[in-house]
């Protein structure tokens, strides 16, 4: 979307989490109603002031269930994106749209992640079936050969070929993001990460071991939009929803993609700086790049322009996305890597906290803003977050 | 077919059919667009490069190189025991046209990115066979 930088474009009002644990012997609709409370009494509104609900696919509930547990008067929009593997930024921007279009005055945006347990979760797809599973549609191209479906490792494969990329190069991500966690009391691992233990841990799917995979989790969090004039009469101070981006190449199944050494971040990070002509790097105070897989926060960094393609290996070498360091600090909170995968609002929530202040140890001093990349392989959002002057 | 056969087996459907009975025979089979040259894949009775639906059938040579390549160590499906080798192969004719497949006959640590390789097929039913690669001889 085409936004005036700064001047009518929709905020965050307010910031809300449920608890993030491995398991929460909650309802998944239970913690995104923690989550939509907290987020709500945060922005300093009521229930009588929200009419809007944007979730989507990802988040395991609809904006229905989440207005029967909450009884919000009237819903005037609701945002449910059904695409596949879309995260916290679709369903952020789809609302700002609908609070500048008027649809909704106060939109509240939730997602996270019920973490899949038993018997036909990710780990044991075919768990239960009785002789050999059939399958049909895209997995007729994927589960004869015992392949899950997830691609991340693939794009890893490539790159670290073309690139000659050392497995140190995404070593180098899974560390930065957990020396961010040690700051962060919500994060779900908040031990030490070494090179060395990156380099010895167990293989999940070569190229990727274990610290390349973030760590599925019960948890949720939330915001709530509205327009600027709105903004300023609230107790925080609002974070603009500067510009927005959610894109795809030519290709759009992730076996498919043309060059493997790049994500739809390619396209998604083109697009973002073609919306705000005259900001760069330079103007950027703390960046968000999803975590999912370590590869994919690899394809950001490169994607966004802190270093050209192919050249993370070096890069990363550095302090440069290090708290504390010399460049631009990156998942100040550690990351679906070490915070815990919400899906993408961790990342929204963290840069939105970095915003108005409110990271304590971790705080990015003076943050004006925050620079956000989501999603992996073929599809991808990215924004970009402002203090409202 | 030696043993009882557990992996996951293909449903083919109308635009795939002729892919997996093309595999029953032995023979890699890829949609071809009759006017402008490509290669579909998955398969499509529409070309995705020029929409033309003038689209068919072409046995290909079955040599391709290996685009990526994954070990699983948690087994993702019945029937397979870890670690085993999961690649995208890319075919000679076309590089798009990229087949996930394992790779066979050839021991783990051999398998290469980049290495040439060529199509075998195993019986999984007397039904349908699975195209899989091995590296190219010769
Ligand atoms: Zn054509």
């Amino acid at each position: 979307m085409k936004l005036d930088q700064g001047k009518d474009n929709a905020c965050i009002v307010g910031v809300g989490r449920s608890i993030i644990s491995r398991d929460s012997g909650k309802t998944a609709l239970d913690l995104v109603t923690d989550a939509c409370t907290n987020a709500i009494r945060h922005a300093g509104l009521t229930r009588d002031d929200i009419d809007g609900i944007a979730t989507n696919q990802m988040s395991g509930v609809n904006g229905y269930q989440i207005n029967e547990a909450m009884r919000f008067p009237t819903v005037n929009w609701y945002g449910q994106m059904e695409m596949p593997q879309v995260t916290a930024a679709w369903s952020v921007m789809e609302a700002a749209m609908a609070v500048e279009y008027g649809a909704s005055d106060y939109c509240l945006v939730v997602m996270g992640l019920m973490k899949p347990k038993g018997a036909g979760s990710r780990r044991d797809p075919f768990a239960g079936s009785v002789g050999p599973p059939q399958v049909g549609g895209d997995a007729q191209w994927v589960a004869p050969y015992g392949g899950n479906g997830f691609t991340f490792n693939h794009f890893m494969s490539r790159y670290m070929y073309e690139f000659n990329a050392p497995r140190e190069t995404f070593g180098h991500i899974a560390i930065t993001d957990r020396k961010h966690a040690m700051m962060n009391e919500r994060a779900i691992v908040r031990t030490p990460l070494t090179m060395d233990d990156y380099m010895s841990a167990r293989w999940i799917s070569e190229p990727f071991c274990l610290y390349d995979c973030d760590f599925p989790v019960d948890g949720y969090a939330a915001v709530v939009i509205t327009k600027p004039d709105r903004a300023r009469s609230l107790p925080n101070k609002p974070v603009q929803i500067v510009a927005a981006s959610q894109n795809t190449g030519p290709r759009t199944d992730m076996f498919q993609w043309d060059d493997m050494t790049n994500m739809g971040s390619k396209y998604a990070a083109k697009k973002l700086w073609e919306l705000v002509p005259g900001t760069t790097l330079k103007d950027i105070d703390v960046v968000m790049c999803y975590d999912g897989f370590s590869v994919i926060t690899v394809m950001w960094i490169e994607a966004f322009g802190f270093c050209g393609v192919g050249e993370a290996k070096d890069f990363l070498k550095g302090d440069m996305m290090q708290l504390g360091g010399s460049g631009i600090p990156m998942n100040t909170h550690g990351g679906m890597l070490s915070e815990g995968r919400v899906h993408g609002m961790g990342y929204i929530a963290e840069a939105t906290d970095q915003l108005m202040g409110l990271c304590g140890e971790r705080q990015v001093a003076n943050a004006k803003r925050a620079l956000i990349g989501q999603g992996g392989s073929v599809q991808n959002a990215d924004m970009l977050l402002q203090v409202m002057d | 077919m030696t043993e009882e056969y557990t992996r996951p087996i293909p449903i083919p459907d109308a635009a795939s059919a002729a892919y997996w009975e093309g595999a029953k025979r032995h023979e890699l089979t890829i949609k071809h667009c009759n006017d402008c040259g490509y290669y579909i894949h998955y398969p499509k009775t529409r070309c995705p490069n020029c929409w033309s639906t003038n689209v068919g059938d072409a046995v290909v040579s079955g040599r391709g190189t290996i685009y990526t390549l994954t070990i699983h160590h948690v087994p993702s499906a019945p029937g397979f025991e870890t670690p085993y080798p999961v690649a995208l192969v890319s075919l000679e004719e076309q590089e798009d046209v990229r087949i996930l497949a394992n790779i066979v006959e050839c021991p783990l640590e051999d398998i290469k990115v980049g290495m040439p390789v060529e199509v075998v097929f195993k019986d999984a039913t007397p039904e349908i066979s699975i195209p899989v690669f091995r590296p190219r001889k010769g």
